[in-house]
């Protein structure tokens, strides 16, 4: 099961998602995820708009935008956004096979 | 929707690597819908079902060599080039090999009507034998 935000807003339900086609539709659209370090401000409500493609198409980028502006906790938002945008290209790559040689990894924070 | 699909896209976008492992996910049963459209962790579902299919395959493979070693087995006493006149092919397979434990324990809980009789046999004879022996020692003694 692909991972959803699911958003209630005084404009309605969404369920959040990227697909493939999303994210192919939004590097036509110019985005560019390396860009998130130089220019926050634009890609970040660009990338949440983008999980709109996929189960609300006909909502409007004015509307998309407001809704982002009024959203609480957006450190943990985009954490949570750019984890969903990986995961279509994720879901294509094996994981390694359990082995002794497998290099390990640990998160700090 | 077909020109989305040959529309090139820069080396390193996620578009591209979609593009590139496309034909793959097409090749083993997704369709364009799937792949693009819908839940984007089916690409992991159909490559263990593809998997799986694979080792059926293998599996296949492997079984139809035992079968074809057992016939050549079986003909082998008439392949002899000084075989003697008469001889006879050994009897192949009555039944496919069993595939799960059931038949094979069927197998073992009932044996046929000609298995019954060798049995019966073999125990007429194995008295018999016994007998005879007995009877000779007395004999001798």
């Amino acid at each position: 099961m692909s991972k959803q935000l699911h958003l209630s807003d005084k404009t309605g339900e969404y369920t959040l998602e990227f697909s493939r086609r999303s994210i192919e539709q939004m590097e036509r659209g110019g985005f560019v995820a390396a860009h998130i370090v130089e220019k926050p401000m634009t890609v970040l409500p660009t990338l949440f708009a983008g999980t709109f493609l996929k189960n609300h198409r006909k909502v409007k980028r004015e509307v998309i935008d407001d809704i982002f502006s009024r959203l609480k906790n957006k450190q943990e938002l985009i954490s949570r956004l750019a984890e969903m945008y990986n995961e279509p290209i994720e879901a294509l790559l094996d994981e390694p096979e359990e082995d002794e040689g497998n290099a390990t990894w640990e998160a700090s924070w | 929707m077909g020109g989305e699909l040959v529309t090139a896209s820069p080396p390193g976008s996620y578009a591209h690597f979609f593009r590139q492992a496309f034909p793959y996910y097409l090749s083993i049963g997704m369709d364009e819908e799937q792949f693009w459209d819908k839940d984007c962790d089916l690409t992991r579902a159909y490559r263990m079902a593809q998997s799986l299919k694979n080792e059926r395959t293998n599996r296949e493979c492997w079984l139809t060599g035992c079968y074809v070693y057992d016939a050549i087995l079986s003909a082998s006493p008439l392949l002899h080039a000084f075989a003697k006149k008469g001889t006879k092919a050994h009897p192949y397979h009555k039944e496919p090999y069993p595939m799960t434990e059931k038949p094979r324990g069927k197998a073992m809980e009932e044996p046929d009507d000609q298995t019954k009789e060798n049995e019966r046999l073999r125990a007429i004879l194995y008295f018999q034998n016994w007998a005879r022996a007995q009877e000779k020692k007395q004999k001798e003694s």
